[in-house]
């Protein structure tokens, strides 16, 4: 047995291996690494040379020396998945040296801050929305000295006359509408790939007609492109755009044409438009509930009508118990303004109309569903709000219709018929006011509520030089003006029309439906 | 027993170091085969529980083609994907084809096509060299008796030595052959009387006649794979072209546009429910 002892020693020592403890204790201390002065989100203009170094100005606290630490930044895009943040570095630096030129969108920026010593690194990110000079801000519509249409844009700067610089020329004729198209699909002239983007849509009142994508205000429609069957008959009277639940609608004197919504953010249309649906139209559309149709004036038929929310037809309005209620009412009437205001939890229309033979006017007030009339109002003649030209509806605030007589503001009640006068804080009373809007943006989450605003603009004029006074939420209460005007932009021709555009890439057809099921419609306005 | 010991002591080494090993056997393909390949919409190749019915069948129709090349054809060339079964040859390996009878309007060899065996088409039909597929012609002939009805050619791979034929459901195809307007193959797939109104030769001719289009079966994947709402705009389109032409003939004093049985001309959309 002994004998056997030493091989089979020999084989199980066969079998063995060795190992070696080569660790030791750590001899190195640890410290941590704060990254502190950091902002949640940063908003900047591409192409302008703003570099993020200007803007992102970390502080970090350690007890690390400073030349063992390295910074490395990176960027990508937001909504990306998927992806190894590594693959996107911007910058080495303790500051981030990059001059931001990326097309308007939603960017993670991060930054690692790591010890060469003992290789312990700590991590920071920022949401960084872009926009370029044209893919955000408001718009002015304005009718040049010459008598033609042109646009300004103001985004932190005012840039002027943008339709000449872009096209070498302003749009023929006064202005008539200024409308944004959120999402628009069209086939990208660089690409020839089909492409999705926010759109700016100019119509004028000698029927010109042109739609630039925001992001470079690259003019893609016109009269010449927009229909399948060729360039536009001479009848066609362009009025402008608006989104419906399922559908991007172009609405005319011919009536609504429309191509289905992307639901997805991705191009599926050229967005070029067929055959028309519903009788007439104007530029007064408006959207009280998603799904229960489209009230828009027609300015054919001289009525108000709703649109199923397919656009496919379309019936003229009638009251709660399906009574024709606009037939005791004359039939040459036109309408002046309209809009939609929600507050208290209420949402209702109006279209402010006038009869040239009788000379009334009256206001059709729509239910709060959006679906029927709930009455009209013969304005007595006493009212400023039956005398005026320039109205403008409050959105969000208070349930008032603005309008201005005698170069005073007033504010029109929904719900008491009365008005009262609204002093223009901080404008001075030897300007002449010549118009008025509120501009907002509304969501609650299902679109990103980061860029909510509302704003009361108040224009004056003097020949066609123009001041828009901007007054902001702090400087309102109730819809009233509190305190002098935020910011006053000043330019040249008389102003028609002021529309905001956000940059999001999120407001869809559907998504505005999704806004709705939390019972938040009027999330910007259409029409004016 | 110290020799035993020190034999154990060496094996037991030997044993300790030791590891397997095994030659594994090369898979061999002994008999390589051929497949029809066919594609799904999403332009990948379909596999054989993906395969429908419409795939096993083409039409080809003499009017169809002569509208979309702008001349009268009295013979044409048919191109088929196949693909091979099998390990790879660096030599060109031929591929025969064979005409099942159907018993029913079957095609003639020398009448309706160029026969299989023709030396001609074979040095056109092989599989290259170091390659896996290929496009094997099927040459169509004009012949007066198609305008009495159409005629089907179905056919396989013959086994030529080089190959046999594969997969039952990707090794038998049908060429339908025609000398007048011919149903597109995908026009259901693609809704085609949904869209516009029932399919008729009248109507295909007309299609192609007022649009320039050769509305087979390459443009009708092209058009339903592009814009929606061009195809809701073309459907009313013909609508709207048919009432304009049916009045110029109303003019001219002509009937309006009649099918075969009599019946107007319509583009009227199916339901689709």
């Amino acid at each position: 047995m002994k004998k056997i002892f030493y091989p089979l020693l020999f084989m199980l020592l066969s079998f063995s291996a060795c190992t070696e403890d080569d660790s030791t204790l750590a001899t190195l201390d640890v410290s941590d690494i704060v990254i502190e002065n950091l902002e949640e989100e940063y908003s900047v203009r591409s192409y302008v040379g703003i570099n993020l170094k200007d803007v992102i100005k970390p502080t970090v606290q350690t007890a690390y020396a400073a030349d063992d630490l390295t910074y490395t930044w990176y960027l990508f895009d937001a909504t990306a998945v998927n992806i190894d943040y590594r693959d996107y570095l911007i910058s080495t630096d303790k500051e981030p040296d990059y001059v931001v030129e990326l097309p308007s969108g939603d960017y993670r920026v991060v930054l690692e801050v790591r010890a060469q010593s003992n290789d312990f690194a700590q991590y920071a990110s920022v949401l960084l929305h872009t926009s370029t000079s044209y893919s955000q801000g408001f718009y002015i519509l304005k009718e040049t000295p010459d008598g033609n249409t042109d646009l300004d844009c103001y985004n932190e700067e005012l840039l002027t006359d943008v339709i000449e610089v872009g096209t070498g020329a302003p749009m023929k004729g006064k202005p008539c509408n200024l409308s944004i198209l959120y999402n628009g699909e069209y086939v990208d002239p660089g690409s020839n790939e089909l492409a999705v983007d926010n759109f700016v849509h100019v119509t004028t009142e000698s029927r010109d007609y042109k739609g630039f994508r925001s992001e470079d205000l690259t003019e893609v429609f016109n009269r010449d492109n927009l229909f399948f069957s060729g360039p536009m008959d001479d009848n066609e009277i362009p009025y402008g755009y608006f989104m419906a639940y399922f559908y991007q609608c172009y609405i005319s004197n011919t009536g609504i044409r429309s191509y289905g919504a992307t639901f997805s953010g991705e191009a599926e249309s050229t967005g070029k438009l067929g055959y028309p649906s519903c009788a007439g139209g104007s530029k007064f559309v408006q959207i009280i509930g998603w799904t229960n149709g489209i009230m828009y004036w027609s300015n054919t038929e001289h009525r108000l009508m709703i649109a199923d929310f397919n656009v496919s037809s379309s019936t003229v309005a009638t009251d709660t118990s399906g009574e024709d209620i606009q037939s005791d009412y004359p039939t040459d009437l036109e309408c002046l303004a309209s809009g939609v205001n929600s507050t208290g939890g209420t949402n209702l229309g109006w279209f402010l109309c006038e009869s040239p033979s009788k000379g009334e006017r009256y206001l059709i007030q729509s239910n709060s569903l959006g679906n029927a009339i709930e009455r009209i109002v013969t304005l007595d003649s006493s009212l400023h709000l039956a005398k005026s030209d320039i109205v403008a509806a409050n959105g969000r605030t208070a349930s008032y219709i603005y309008c201005v007589d005698g170069n005073k503001l007033y504010a029109y009640s929904l719900t008491q018929g009365t008005e009262l006068e609204i002093p223009l804080t901080g404008i001075p009373t030897s300007e002449t006011v010549t118009f008025v809007t509120n501009q907002y943006l509304g969501f609650l989450g299902m679109i990103s509520a980061t860029y909510n605003f509302d704003t009361f603009i108040v224009g004056t004029q003097e020949g066609y030089n123009y001041k828009l006074y901007f007054y902001e939420e702090e400087q309102m209460n109730g819809g009233q003006p509190i305190a002098a005007p935020g910011l006053t932009l000043e330019g040249t021709g008389k102003v028609k029309s002021v529309r905001y555009l956000s940059p999001q890439k999120d407001i869809t057809g559907s998504n505005l439906g999704f806004e709705e099921m939390l019972g938040n419609t009027n999330t910007f306005p259409f029409s004016d | 027993m110290k020799r035993l010991i020190h034999t154990l002591s060496a094996l037991a080494c030997l044993l300790a170091t030791a590891s397997c090993e095994k030659d594994l056997t090369p898979i061999v393909l002994e008999e390589p085969r051929l497949n029809f390949i066919y594609y799904n919409y999403n332009g990948e190749v379909t596999l054989a529980e993906d395969i429908e019915e419409n795939m096993l069948e083409t039409a080809y129709s003499f009017a169809l083609r002569s509208a979309t090349v702008g001349e009268e054809l009295t013979t044409d060339t048919v191109w088929f994907e196949v693909g091979t079964m099998g390990r790879l040859f660096d030599y060109d390996r031929p591929v025969e084809l064979e005409q099942i009878s159907t018993g029913e309007a079957d095609a003639v060899p020398g009448v309706h096509f160029v026969p299989f065996d023709d030396p001609q088409l074979l040095s056109k039909s092989f599989i290259p060299a170091n390659q896996n597929k290929a496009l094997i012609p099927i040459v169509v002939l004009r012949d007066a008796s198609l305008d009495d009805g159409n005629v089907n050619l179905q056919f396989t791979f013959k086994d030529n030595g080089y190959f046999k034929p594969g997969y039952e459901a990707f090794s038998t195809h049908t060429l339908v052959i025609s000398s007048h307007m011919a149903k597109p193959a995908n026009w259901d797939t693609h809704y085609g009387d949904n869209n516009f109104g029932t399919y008729t030769e009248l109507k295909h001719q007309l299609m192609i006649e007022w649009t320039g289009n050769s509305w087979d079966e390459d443009y009708l994947d092209e058009l339903f794979a592009g814009d929606s709402n061009y195809v809701t705009y073309l459907s009313q389109w013909f609508i709207e072209k048919l009432e304009e032409e049916n009045q110029k003939r109303l003019d001219a004093g002509l009937d309006i546009y009649r099918e075969p049985d009599g019946e107007p001309v319509s583009f009227d959309p199916e339901p689709w429910y």
